[in-house]
């Protein structure tokens, strides 16, 4: 039961029943060796990448002791190094609890990619048309994607927050939009 | 007849929208008919910024519309320089044009003087070399032939500026062994002089005046052609011997192919704001010294410039 | 006497009292969007304050100072998303806070305490400005080096769950500062024939990425229907007299720190606001609170990095060098003023450096107040269904960021890095070590360069100042991977131990 007093002491004021308490552990994100494997491995490609990136900077004058070259290098060996450390915990470590992060709800995945293909396309629109159609129809997508069916709050919303933010960094912060 | 009516006088408004529309189209001869932009290359609040609304601002009242001015800073001003490179060449669209015009084809950035149209110069910030109050050097020729002897260190705003072109060259020009060490910005070059981690520092004259009128620095030479109102007594490099002129310039330039009608207004209205009263209050306390060209003299002048930094970037 | 008595009359004036009414509304608006910060609605509003009279125009401006970093603090804590780098420590445990249903706390928490810090700084900077600012003037390239590698420190202390990942993140960081132009000799790195990659990327953009987009995927990824999160619906205002006595000594502690740091030129806010943290956290008897959502941590970062405003008022005014870019522009306009910043001023305009002092106390005074009043009205708006709230953060993350810049490269930036967090941020990678290194990456790298270019080595080891920082980095190397060691074995002790 220590686990469960700690719980209750960090939340300050929550006091969470029995029920809510097992709801969130269900919630957590489980650990996983192949996922501490990958990222590690991830991260050891990369570092070496930007070992042999930092090998090629050009110069266009020979600059005396510490050239720009320098601090790159430093910087993505020590990366390299690191990576290398957490394959061989990933591999050979227990795994580790995943903290506080909880697991992907259904169609979590599908939410965030549509919400940042939106976020894609709508910065295209504004570059090539404006900012003020785009907006108005990047909000009401968004939330339809989030789940927002009524009407109202589709047209009203998006209207009021694009005039809202038209006139504060348009109007008033001379932003050009 | 409601309906024959209600065809009547939509053909009447069409018809009036049609020569309201061909109208502003003749008036469109008469440059400027609406807002113009004026595109700064650094952020909000330094002296590009301070020198571009001063003389948007004088040009507005000339011109007769509103200019406005966006600031869009990043990778040494080539983002708006490219930026106004790419809007129409009707005048609409103009920006201020700093030093680095003649820089930045010299360091790797892809840049072309001739996408643009130069309108006229308006300003100068010269170079100034100081030293610490507390320094044994006087004249600009005690700390040559000091730095003869040994290495000296001299701070600046940053790598490829006027101000490290300054300390190159000096060091070229006179054999002297000068360490020229690269700052985030002129204010940490010239407190890097006053807590004496370095010997001198070259910085333009609005940077280090308030520490000369405090007497913390000593303003050893001007990189210009004339002594500097707020630097009484402080002679100029070519008095002391030594011929160099460098400065932090700048003007107003749009994008190539403006008509020649419309650059001739513009030319016009910047001449006539950057003599205005209004205009040198606002920048000559801030060290900038007022510095007319007309559009084709700054274009030559921006020519012999690159020239100049391709010898001393190299 | 007199001056003292003219300095504060000036400020009692109505329409003193009218324009800092003004900046309060104007800076409080400002803090609480990201991407608008106040160097912009400074520089902005010193074109209109150009023509009022000089004490008129401060009021204006260096009200909007303060309300600023006021409003700052609240979209750190309520969604995460640092509107500068100075609330980048104050997301540590504000979020968290407001997770826990705590967010009411977490604001008043951090307007008291920002309060203490601004006023405790116009203290000495009343009092102590010309010599403290000789004394930043110590402060060369050598010694910035090594305040650097001490701040580096911090990395450890706050990856709290894997040493590795967290100094991997750190040191990921440290290379992404790389990008851009090298800070010496301005040969181009990594920028892969980019334009826009020249300048380096915008560090408000990544941090905006990082915190507040990763968190609003993270949010799209893990929202579930019928789990109902209590950012509002749970929480009092007001700290219980344990929590103000538990206050007291992060705030002591972390509200020196933010006083030093203030002083030194080129380490602003965001570093203090860091360092405060870690030292308090240093010092306290509940560690493992820290980052998830302790009071104490909330009261230490924002305490440290709003103690550094008049550390960098002291430098402006004593020396005429800019402490913060806000400050570089109210330099510009107090030129214009006939104001002549210097050790000068302190001697022939003692008054004005009175009313300086009264505008920044009552500013804070007044920010502080409204702010009490109004912060349940704030916490109100996160009742709204969630998907307006998803919906307005991310359009307000995406123009806030446009604004900084007014480069559509900057608002694709900010994206990219809101997928790179949630990646890291699912990878168990924070990103705070990220942050931390690119501020402290540019600092290291051309600080040293340019020691080496004045004195070569042995500048480094010869100075007292960056001495002495360097071996009190090595200690806190030393005792922060130590100590997790330690306490692993003494845990193993006590575990073997009976226990009764």
């Amino acid at each position: 039961m220590t686990e469960l007093n700690q719980l209750a002491d960090s939340s300050g004021d929550i006091i969470l029943s029995p029920e809510e308490l097992a709801a969130e552990h269900d919630l957590a994100a489980r650990p996983s060796r192949r996922l501490e494997i990958v990222i590690a491995v991830t991260a050891l490609v990369l570092s070496v990448t930007a070992i042999v990136l930092s090998q090629n900077i050009y110069l266009r004058m020979g600059a005396g002791g510490l050239d720009p070259k320098w601090w790159p290098t430093v910087l993505s060996s020590i990366a390299a190094g690191l990576s290398a450390i957490l394959v061989g915990f990933a591999l050979f470590g227990p795994t580790v609890s995943r903290g506080d992060l909880e697991s992907v709800a259904d169609g979590g995945w599908q939410r965030m990619l549509l919400a940042l293909a939106l976020s894609a396309l709508y910065v295209f629109a504004w570059a090539q048309i404006g900012y003020i159609v785009p907006t108005i129809i990047y909000l009401a997508a968004l939330l339809w994607l989030f789940g927002l069916r009524a009407w109202k709050g589709l047209v009203l919303f998006p209207l009021i927050t694009t005039g809202f933010i038209y006139g504060l960094f348009h109007t008033m912060l001379r932003v050009p939009l | 007849m409601k309906t024959g009516t209600l065809f009547a006088k939509t053909i009447a408004i069409a018809a009036l929208a049609s020569v309201a529309f061909t109208a502003s189209a003749f008036a469109q001869d008469a440059f400027p008919s609406k807002d113009i932009t004026f595109v700064v290359q650094a952020a909000a609040g330094g002296a590009s910024d301070r020198t571009s609304r001063a003389i948007a601002s004088e040009m507005e009242k000339d011109l007769g519309v509103s200019i406005i001015v966006e600031n869009r800073p990043g990778a040494t001003g080539t983002v708006a320089f490219a930026h106004v490179a790419e809007q129409p060449a009707d005048g609409y669209t103009i920006g201020f044009g700093p030093v680095e015009f003649a820089i930045v084809e010299n360091i790797g950035y892809d840049f072309d003087r001739a996408d643009f149209t130069y309108l006229g110069q308006i300003m100068n910030s010269p170079v100034v070399l100081a030293v610490p109050a507390n320094s044994p050097y006087n004249t600009l020729s005690e700390f040559i032939e000091a730095a003869q002897t040994k290495e000296l260190s001299v701070s600046n705003s940053g790598a490829a500026s006027a101000f490290a072109a300054t300390a190159f060259t000096l060091a070229k020009t006179t054999g002297a062994k000068i360490t020229p060490v690269p700052f985030d910005g002129g204010a940490p070059a010239v407190a890097a002089a006053l807590g004496n981690h370095v010997d001198a520092v070259t910085a333009g004259a609005g940077e280090t005046a308030t520490a000369f009128a405090d007497g913390t620095l000593k303003v050893l030479a001007i990189f210009a052609d004339e002594e500097h109102p707020r630097f009484p007594g402080v002679k100029t490099a070519k008095e002391q011997g030594y011929d160099l002129q460098f400065g932090a310039w700048g003007g107003v330039y749009g994008p190539a192919g403006i008509p020649d009608d419309v650059k001739a207004t513009l030319e016009a209205s910047i001449k006539k704001a950057a003599a205005t009263q209004t205009f040198l209050d606002a920048i000559t306390p801030a060290g900038i010294l007022p510095a007319y060209r007309t559009g084709a003299e700054w274009e030559a002048f921006i020519a012999t410039e690159a020239a100049r930094y391709a010898e001393i970037l190299k | 006497m007199n001056a003292l008595l003219d300095g504060i009359l000036a400020v009692l004036e109505p329409t003193v009292m009218l324009c800092m009414g003004a900046g309060v509304i104007i800076g409080m608006l400002v803090g609480m969007f990201p991407g608008i910060t106040a160097t912009m609605a400074v520089a902005l509003a010193s074109g209109f304050t150009m023509t009022l009279d000089p004490v008129q125009g401060l009021a204006v401006l260096l009200t909007i100072y303060v309300a600023a970093n006021f409003g700052d603090r609240i979209p750190s804590i309520l969604i995460n998303t640092p509107g500068t780098p100075a609330s980048i420590a104050t997301t540590f445990d504000g979020y968290p806070m407001a997770k826990n249903g705590r967010a009411g706390l977490a604001l008043i928490v951090s307007a008291l305490v920002s309060a203490i810090g601004i006023i405790a700084s116009m203290v000495l900077f009343a009092f102590a400005s010309v010599p403290l600012a000789q004394l930043a003037l110590k402060f060369g390239p050598s010694e910035m080096f090594a305040v650097v590698i001490l701040a580096m420190t911090i990395m450890i202390s706050i990856s709290s769950k894997s040493i590795a990942k967290g100094l991997l993140a750190g040191v990921i960081g440290l290379t992404i500062a790389t990008i851009g132009r090298d800070p010496i000799t301005g040969d181009a790195r990594f920028t892969f024939g980019i334009r826009d990659l020249n300048g380096g990327l915008d560090f408000i953009a990544v941090i905006i990425g990082l915190f507040g987009i990763a968190e609003l995927f993270d949010q799209l990824l893990t929202h579930r229907q019928f789990k109902i999160k209590p950012i509002s619906a749970l929480g009092r205002w007001w700290p219980t007299k344990s929590e103000y006595k538990q206050i007291v000594k992060p705030t002591g502690i972390a509200g020196l720190v933010g006083l030093v740091v203030g002083i030194i030129p080129g380490a602003g806010g965001d570093i203090a606001g860091l360092l405060g943290w870690d030292r308090a956290k240093a010092a306290s008897k509940n560690k493992a609170e820290y980052g998830k959502g302790s009071i104490e941590g909330i009261a230490a970062s924002d305490v440290a990095s709003s103690a550094t405003l008049g550390g960098s008022l002291t430098t402006t005014m004593a020396l005429g060098i800019p402490g913060d870019s806000v400050m570089a522009v109210m330099i510009g306009s107090m030129i214009v003023w006939g104001i002549q910043p210097g050790p000068s001023l302190f001697v022939n305009q003692p008054s004005l450096v009175v009313t300086i002092t009264a505008i920044m106390v009552l500013a804070t005074l007044i920010t502080l107040a409204i702010n009490l009043v109004r912060m349940p009205m704030m916490v109100k708006l996160l009742d709204m269904p969630v998907h307006y709230i998803w919906a307005t953060v991310l359009v307000f993350c995406l123009v806030g960021t446009y604004a900084t810049t007014n480069n559509m490269f900057t608002v694709i930036v900010m994206l990219v890095f809101g997928v790179i967090g949630v990646i890291l941020k699912r990878s168990g990678i924070p990103a705070s070590p990220i942050v931390l290194g690119l501020i402290l990456g540019p600092l290291a790298e051309s600080n040293l360069r340019r020691s080496l270019l004045i004195d070569g080595p042995a500048g480094l080891v010869g100075k007292p100042i960056s001495a002495t920082l360097i071996s009190l980095a090595l200690i806190a190397i030393v005792v922060s991977l130590a100590a997790p060691i330690i306490a692993r074995r003494r845990a193993k002790q006590a575990a073997a131990a009976p226990t009764n």
